[in-house]
C-alpha cells in the first residue's frame, strides 16, 4: 500500500485474567484513522480506552487481532519509531529535572537534539520551571511535560490518553488550540482518548465511540454528535400554541421545573434546527422567552446508544 | 546503544538517595574508616595500629579484598544483599514510577533491559574498584605513618602478577554480579515492587550462598550421599572454586566424600557463563512477554 492509514486495527481484542473473572476490556475493535486527521476516541470510564491506547503503543499483547501504525504491526522492531505517546496520565522520574526527563527519554530512542528539548519545553510553557525536579511539579506541568514527551521525536501519529486531565479551565483550552495546531499546522496525526463530549466536539474531525470495550459509533464529529445527543428546551406563551406548532415536526415534552412559573417544551431537536424552531414559532404569533441547548450526559448518551444496541434498531452499531 | 547507555548511566546515578545508601556506601565506608583511623592515630599509635591490622598486610591482597564483598563466601551471605538491594531497587522502579510505558515504545524490550542490566553491574564494580583503591591508599599512609612495611615492594613482575590477580578477581566479580542483577530483574519483572523484589531476590541469593549446606541435609534426609554432587552446578561452587584456582592454582577443597574437590577451572567458568545466559535469556523471554498496565 503507497500510503496506509495512521491506524488501522483488524478485530484487535484484549481480554485481562482466565476464567471466570476475566475481562473482556477491548472486543473486535476496527479502526481506521487517515493521516493528518485529529481523532477521537470517546467512551465513558472503563470503556476500553487507555486498554487500546497500550496495544497500539505495544506495552499490551493483544488476545486477539491485531494493530498497524502506518502499515507496519505495533510487535514489530521499529513500527513505532515515528508514534508519540501519552498513556494514561504522566509518568518521570521526580528526582530529575522536567529537561533531564526529555533527554533520558530522548537517548532511549537514540535521538538526542538538545534544542528539540529547549524548544518543546518552550511550546508546552515549562522553559522557566525545566530545571526543577519533576517531583515538584503540579499535576497540570506533568501532563504538559508528558505532551513534550510524547512529541521528542517530532512523530507523524500523537496518541494522547486524556491529555487535559488535570489542567484548568484555561490549560484545557491551549491544550485543545494546541492539539489541533499539532494536525493543522504540522501535519500530524493526533489520537486523543476522552470521556468529555464537548472536548472531542471541539478538537477532533472523527470520533470513534466504545463503550465496554466495543466500538457502538464512528463517523465525523459533526454529523454524529448533532444527531442525538441534544434537544431544545424553550419557554413560550401561550403554551398550548407553542406545543402544537412543534408537535407537527418535532418529538415535543412537557417539563415543569420547581421556582419556573411557565413550564418548560422540552423539543427533541439537534441544535441546528433551533433557527428554524424559532422561526416556526414567531411565524405562528407565539412568544418565545428562552431557547436552552440541553446536552445529554455522555454517561445517558451511552445508556440510549446501547440499549439501540441492544433492541437491534437502525442506527445499531456501525457495521 | 550508546545513547541508551547513558540514559541508563543518567537516571540511575541521578538517583543520588539509592546509589548514595547502596553504592558509594562502600568506597565512602572504606574512606570514613581510614579517615577515622588517621584522625585516631593522632592520639594512640596503638589504636590506629589495631586498625590497621584490619587489612591482609600486603596490598596486593588489600585492593582484592575489596571484591570479596561479591565473592568472599561466607561473608556474601550478608554482603551480597547490598548491591542486590541496589539491584531489584533500579529494576522495580521502573515499574513503580510507571516509566516502562514511556520508555518501550522508545526502544526493543531487550536493549532496555540489557543496558539496565550493564549500568548497575557497572556502577557496583567501579565501587568495589573505588573501594580497592581507597583501601590499598588508607593502608598505605597508615603503614607510612608507623614505618612499616607494605609489601610486596613494587616491581615489574610483581605489577604483572598483581595486575593478572586483579583482573581475573574482576571477571569473576563481574560474573558474580550480572548474575546478580539478572535475578534481581526477574525478581523485579515477577513481582513489579520494590519490596517484593528484594525479598524474592534475597531468597534466591541465600539459597545460592548455602547451597552446599541445603544439599547435605537434604542428602541425610533422603540417604542419597549423590545429591551433594549437584552442588558444582551451583553459581557458589563456581564462584569458590574458580577463586581457588586463581589464587592458589588448585580446585577448591569440598567436604563431600564423593565430591572431594572442586571442577577444573574451564567447568566453572563456563557454568558461570552458563548461568549469565540462562538466566538473562529468562529475563529477556518473560519481559518481552509482559503486559504494561501500570
Ligand atoms: N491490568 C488489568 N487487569 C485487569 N483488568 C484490567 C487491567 N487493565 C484494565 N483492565 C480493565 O479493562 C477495562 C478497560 O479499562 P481501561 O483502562 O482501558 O478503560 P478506559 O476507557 O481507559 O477508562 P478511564 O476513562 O477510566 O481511563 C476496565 O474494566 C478495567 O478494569
Ligand atoms: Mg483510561
Amino acid at each position: 500500500m503507497p500510503n496506509p492509514p495512521a491506524i488501522c486495527t483488524d478485530s484487535l481484542t484484549k481480554t485481562f485474567g482466565k476464567g471466570k473473572t476475566s475481562i473482556a476490556a477491548v472486543r473486535n475493535l476496527n479502526l481506521e484513522v487517515e493521516r493528518g486527521q485529529v481523532y477521537g476516541f470517546l467512551g465513558p470510564n472503563g470503556a476500553g480506552k487507555t486498554t487500546t491506547i497500550r496495544m497500539l503503543m505495544d506495552l499490551v499483547r493483544p488476545s486477539a487481532g491485531r494493530a498497524e501504525i502506518h502499515g507496519r504491526n505495533v510487535r514489530e522492531a521499529g513500527a513505532l519509531a515515528r508514534v508519540g505517546g501519552l498513556v494514561e496520565g504522566p509518568a518521570f522520574y521526580g528526582y530529575l529535572s522536567g529537561r533531564n526527563n526529555l533527554e533520558v527519554l530522548a537517548r532511549t530512542a537514540n535521538d538526542y537534539r538538545p534544542e528539540r528539548i529547549r524548544a518543546l519545553l518552550e511550546q508546552v510553557g515549562l522553559a522557566a520551571r525545566a530545571a526543577q525536579p519533576v517531583g515538584a511539579y503540579s499535576m497540570g506541568m506533568k501532563q504538559r511535560l508528558g505532551v513534550a514527551a510524547a512529541l521528542l521525536g517530532d512523530p507523524d501519529l500523537v496518541v494522547l490518553d486524556e491529555p487535559t486531565n488535570g489542567l484548568d479551565p484555561a490549560g484545557i483550552q491551549e491544550m485543545r488550540g494546541f492539539i489541533r495546531g499539532l494536525a493543522k499546522e504540522q501535519g500530524k496525526t493526533v489520537f486523543i482518548s476522552s470521556h468529555l463530549l464537548n472536548e472531542v466536539e471541539q478538537t477532533c474531525d472523527r470520533v470513534a465511540i466504545i463503550h465496554k470495550g466495543e466500538m457502538i459509533r464512528e463517523g465525523p464529529v459533526a454529523g454524529l454528535l448533532a444527531e442525538s445527543i441534544s434537544n431544545l428546551r424553550i419557554q413560550a406563551a401561550p403554551l398550548e400554541q407553542a406545543e402544537q406548532a412543534l408537535r407537527e415536526r418535532w418529538e415535543v415534552a412537557r417539563e415543569s421545573v420547581p421556582g419556573d412559573a411557565i413550564p418548560w417544551l422540552v423539543v427533541k431537536a439537534p441544535p441546528p434546527d433551533s433557527p428554524r424552531v424559532v422561526e416556526l414559532l414567531v411565524g405562528k404569533g407565539v412568544r418565545v422567552h428562552q431557547v436552552v441547548i440541553r446536552r445529554q450526559t455522555l454517561e445517558s448518551y451511552f445508556l440510549a446508544a446501547t440499549s439501540d444496541l441492544h433492541a437491534g434498531g437502525p442506527e445499531a452499531a456501525h457495521d | 546503544m550508546i545513547n541508551l547507555l547513558r540514559a541508563e548511566w543518567k537516571k540511575t546515578v541521578w538517583n543520588y538517595k539509592l546509589t548514595g545508601f547502596l553504592v558509594w556506601a562502600v568506597p565512602v565506608g572504606v574512606l570514613g574508616f581510614y579517615m577515622v583511623m588517621l584522625m585516631g592515630g593522632l592520639f594512640s599509635r596503638e589504636w590506629m595500629a589495631g586498625m590497621l591490622q584490619t587489612g591482609s598486610g600486603i596490598w596486593t591482597g588489600d585492593a582484592v579484598g575489596a571484591w570479596g564483598m561479591v565473592l568472599a563466601f561466607p561473608f556474601t551471605v550478608l554482603s551480597r544483599l547490598l548491591p542486590l538491594a541496589f539491584m531489584a531497587a533500579v529494576f522495580a522502579g521502573e515499574y513503580q514510577s510507571g516509566m516502562w510505558k514511556n520508555l518501550i515504545p522508545r526502544n526493543r524490550r531487550a536493549l532496555l533491559i540489557l543496558a539496565k542490566m550493564a549500568v548497575v553491574t557497572a556502577l557496583i564494580a567501579i565501587a568495589l574498584m573505588a573501594a580497592s583503591a581507597l583501601t590499598v591508599a588508607g593502608q598505605g599512609a597508615g603503614r607510612l605513618w608507623l614505618g612499616w612495611e607494605y609489601n610486596p615492594p613494587v616491581s615489574g613482575d610483581v605489577f604483572s602478577d598483581f595486575a593478572v590477580l586483579y583482573a581475573q578477581t574482576a571477571l569473576l566479580g563481574g560474573l558474580a554480579l550480572t548474575i546478580l542483577a539478572a535475578m534481581a530483574a526477574l525478581a523485579a519483572i515477577l513481582t513489579r515492587s520494590t519490596l517484593a523484589a528484594l525479598l524474592v531476590v534475597f531468597g534466591f541469593s541465600t539459597l545460592d550462598s548455602l547451597a552446599m549446606y541445603i544439599l547435605m541435609l537434604l542428602a541425610r534426609i533422603f540417604s542419597l550421599p549423590e545429591i551433594v554432587n549437584l552442588y558444582r552446578y551451583t553459581p557458589q561452587c563456581n564462584i569458590d572454586n574458580a577463586q581457588s584456582w586463581f589464587r592458589t592454582g588448585a580446585a577448591l577443597p569440598l567436604p563431600f566424600e564423593t565430591f572431594s574437590t572442586g571442577p577444573d577451572l574451564g567447568f566453572s567458568l563456563a557454568m558461570l557463563v552458563i548461568w549469565v545466559a540462562g538466566l538473562t535469556a529468562l529475563v529477556l523471554a518473560v519481559f518481552e512477554r509482559q503486559d504494561i498496565t501500570a
